[in-house]
């Protein structure tokens, strides 16, 4: 219970290999919880749906938000966690394939912690996941901690 | 003394005092006038032949009554130059009397034919008669000559009194010239019978009364006279003559408020004659006077008032008078004068009706209109007042720099005074404009150089487009692009990591696997998709510049080239590149999007002169046909001008992807910033030589 772990909330299969990939690269062994729309990741993190009886006092460390998805879509996830006074203070990252900057400040407005570009090439994205994962999991001191 | 002979001589005395009369009052009619100072002189000889036949006739001597003819003889020898002079000069012959010869001649027949008389050889002797004494004429030379001399002057009187009459296009003269000729004809008949004609025929029993009359053609001389007066302008003739004929309605009223004398412009006006206004009150013709005030005004009464019609008609009238003193200074009446203002109140009336036309026209008009000068607001209607959401106080004497949108406010105003100073400016056009909170809008604006207060003015009519069909299209259109491009963006891009991110894994996992041509297939992959990456990025990138909002200010190209030159510089600091920079390079536009331009005309430089040794690389302006050029010119691996069509079109290429790397898509995004600052590109080249790029901006 105590390990930290990584909800991944991503619609594309092949992102979602590419970043575990890039995770287990990173000689982190934290677990990867995979959200493949924005109603599963809120379902996660309020233990509602699929995830009906979780013990929402576990969190994960970190969420990788993808803006793109169906249903609920990046933004909105963003907004209900900032909105939502026992999750608000949880650290969210996008990642996402836009670079336009519209999406960056919306991002940042809506109380994203960081926000970073999936690089195409693959190299440049593994060390980018690599970064990610070794920062927030291990340097960044979570206050999601203080709740538990 | 017998009968006859006391009307003789008293016709004669008479005669004289008449003609003494006569000149007194010619010359009191115009001493200053020269006709009539010839009317008098033309009336001495008479007064002398008339008063020397009065004692002629009374007396009873023989050698007296010699005595008296030859004083009288002063008169009637004298008197047809005097007269022809007269004539003359009142049928406008008085050249003639200019000439000093002329005159002499005159004066010597004169003189010699009264010395003839005095010498007894005109009239050779006198016989007594009932009524005094009757002449005996010489038939002789000298007295045929004497004839001869009166007649030809007298004729020419005549000449000149019908030559007159029937010339001149003066009425008034025409009628003088009548009565001179008649005048002239009937006394002349009869004075020449009696006195000359019959006493040379021996009939000595008709008194010789030619100096009687004579009184006739003198009466007949000052009647025309006094009458029609002369050429000359008199103040007496003068003022009738402008009575008569000035435009204005003229009346003279005593101080009892009767009318005295009015002009004809009051008949026609009013409708009465000369004979019914006399007389009348002026309170029953002009509605409201009052003499005490006219009086009282002292020089200058002027009042708009009405005229009542002899048929009830109402006339709207200017009225204007003065007060007519006498010689003691005392105010004996009033002169009015009225000017019809009918048609100058209907055009009052027409400009009011037009004006307040075109007022409700400014008032009700869906565009806000309005008038600036000196950069402020001088004139605004509601409608403008409520698109810019100010109050028409609060809007009038606003700059309207205030109400443009600060990116379009330096290049629009520097527009507006050109404008005025006369230069041909672009009169409608696309505007954002700034309200009271702010906000802004989209207007079309058009602008009209007027006269306002004596000054140049510009007019402006403002309608707001926002809702518009072609902006609302353009904006669907804008948003549909929008929404393309971030497509693009998420959607396009994450295949291609795929693509790299699983031939890398095929690499990693399965080296063992793959021989070398596989491992070269994956490899060729991955650059492929990266590529494509790029591709999508710089699409992305001459897409956003389309769309993006420009910023103007004044710029310092020099720095920015400096800036990219070291960039350049450092990323490849083993090359041997020269850069020429002109300093001080100034422009107007957008700074970011400059910066794209001179980044990508550099480092396209810096690429194409990448495998010479060494390279120049030049930045500068020059004026070319009164424009600024900016260029950036290299002198690398050039172009063939044969394909400088293709050189900004986009994705197009001039070099193969191996010699030279790119996308094709730099001079495209050039391109298309430099349109939207109004200006064009375009370059020269040649293979190996190097290429030159050029660009203007908008003015």
């Amino acid at each position: 219970m105590d390990r930290k772990f990584v909800l991944l909330v991503e619609d594309s299969p092949d992102d979602v290999e590419l970043t575990l990939r890039a995770l287990s690269k990173s000689d982190t062994t934290a677990e990867v919880i995979v959200a493949h729309d924005g109603v599963e990741a809120l379902g996660f993190l309020y233990g509602t749906g699929a995830y009906a009886g979780r013990n929402t006092s576990v969190m994960p460390a970190i969420v990788f938000l993808d803006l793109k998805l169906p249903r609920i879509n990046g933004f909105e996830v963003l907004e209900r966690i900032r909105s939502d006074e026992r999750i608000k203070l949880l650290p969210v990252v996008i990642l996402t394939s836009s670079n336009e900057e519209k999406d960056l400040i919306r991002s940042y407005e809506l109380g994203a912690n960081s926000y970073v570009c999936k690089p195409v090439d693959f190299t440049e994205f593994s060390n980018a996941i690599c970064q990610l994962g070794l920062y927030w999991l291990f340097l960044n001191e979570s206050p999601m901690k203080e709740n538990e | 003394m017998n009968t006859l002979q006391l009307i003789t001589v008293l016709a004669n005395f008479s005669a004289f005092l008449v003609y003494v009369y006569l000149i007194w009052f010619v010359l009191n009619l115009n001493q200053k006038e020269l006709l009539n100072r010839l009317c008098a002189l033309a009336f001495v000889p008479f007064a002398i032949w008339s008063f020397a036949f009065t004692f002629l006739h009374s007396s009873t001597s023989l050698n007296v009554a010699k005595l008296c003819m030859n004083v009288a003889s002063i008169g009637w020898c004298s008197f047809p130059v005097f007269a022809f002079w007269f004539y003359s000069a009142f049928s406008h012959h008085e050249k003639l009397l200019k000439s000093k010869s002329f005159i002499a001649t005159c004066l010597l027949l004169a003189a010699f034919f009264t010395y003839q008389q005095w010498n007894g050889n005109l009239i050779v002797d006198l016989l007594r008669q009932p009524y005094g004494w009757s002449s005996v004429w010489a038939i002789s030379p000298k007295s045929i000559g004497f004839s001869t001399y009166y007649i030809l002057f007298v004729v020419g009187c005549m000449y000149f009194a019908l030559d007159s009459e029937r010339r001149s296009n003066r009425v008034r003269e025409r009628k003088q010239a009548r009565i001179f000729y008649v005048s002239a004809l009937v006394s002349l008949i009869l004075g020449t019978m009696t006195d000359v004609i019959l006493p040379m025929l021996g009939v000595g029993t008709i008194p010789p009364l030619a100096d009687v009359f004579i009184l006739l053609w003198a009466v007949g001389l000052v009647y025309a006279v006094k009458r029609y007066g002369f050429m000359g302008l008199t103040p007496a003739t003068a003022a009738e003559d402008i009575l008569s004929t000035v435009a204005d309605s003229l009346m003279l009223i005593g101080l009892d408020g009767k009318i005295v004398l009015t002009n004809r412009k009051v008949h026609d006006l009013l409708g009465y004659t000369e004979e019914e206004l006399k007389g009348k009150d002026i309170v029953s013709i002009v509605s409201g006077i009052e003499m005490t005030t006219v009086v009282e005004s002292g020089g200058v009464y002027s009042n708009e008032t009405t005229f009542l019609t002899k048929g009830g008609e109402q006339i709207p009238v200017l009225l204007s008078g003065s007060v007519v003193k006498d010689r003691e200074e005392e105010v004996v009446g009033v002169v009015l004068t009225a000017l019809d203002i009918t048609r100058r109140k209907e055009m009052e009336q027409e400009l009011k009706a037009s004006e307040e036309k075109y007022r409700t026209l400014v008032d009700h008009a869906l565009a806000g209109i309005g008038i600036h000068q000196d950069n402020r607001i001088v004139f605004a209607n509601q409608r403008m007042a409520t698109m810019l959401g100010y109050t028409l106080e609060e809007l009038i004497g606003l700059p309207i720099a205030d109400l443009i949108h600060p990116e379009e406010r330096s290049a629009v105003l520097a527009r507006a005074q050109k404008r005025q100073l006369g230069h041909p400016e672009p009169e409608t056009y696309e505007i954002r404009l700034l309200k009271k909170d702010g906000s802004f809008f989209y207007a079309l604006i058009s602008n009209g150089l007027i006269e306002y207060d004596g000054r140049v003015a510009t007019l402006i009519t403002i309608s707001d487009i926002t809702d518009t069909k072609a902006r609302k299209e353009l904006e669907e259109a804008n948003r549909e692009l929008e929404a393309f491009s971030y497509s693009v963006s998420h959607d396009l891009r994450a295949p291609l990591r795929s693509m790299d991110g699983f031939s890398q894994m095929l690499l990693e996992d399965y080296a063992d696997k793959l021989d070398d041509q596989g491992k070269d297939y994956l490899r060729r992959i991955r650059a492929a998709s990266q590529r494509m990456s790029q591709l999508i990025n710089d699409l992305l990138t001459l897409s956003r510049i389309s769309r993006a909002d420009m910023h103007f200010e004044e710029l310092n190209l020099t720095a920015m080239v400096e800036d990219i030159a070291a960039e350049l510089r450092q990323s490849q600091p083993e090359r041997d590149v020269k850069f020429i920079i002109e300093p001080n390079v100034r422009a107007y536009g957008d700074s970011h999007l400059l910066r794209i331009v001179l980044e990508n005309l550099l480092s396209n430089a810096w690429k194409f002169t990448s495998k010479h040794k060494s390279a120049i690389i030049e930045f500068g302006v020059k004026k070319r046909d009164g424009k600024t050029v900016y260029f950036v010119r290299d002198d690398g691996a050039g172009f063939d001008m044969a394909y400088v069509d293709k050189l900004f079109v986009p994705f197009q290429r001039l070099h193969e992807q191996d010699e030279f790397e790119g996308t094709g898509i730099g001079l495209a995004t050039v391109q298309r910033i430099v349109r939207r600052h109004g200006g064009t590109v375009w370059a020269e080249g040649e293979v190996e030589k190097g290429a030159t790029f050029y660009f203007t901006l908008g003015e």
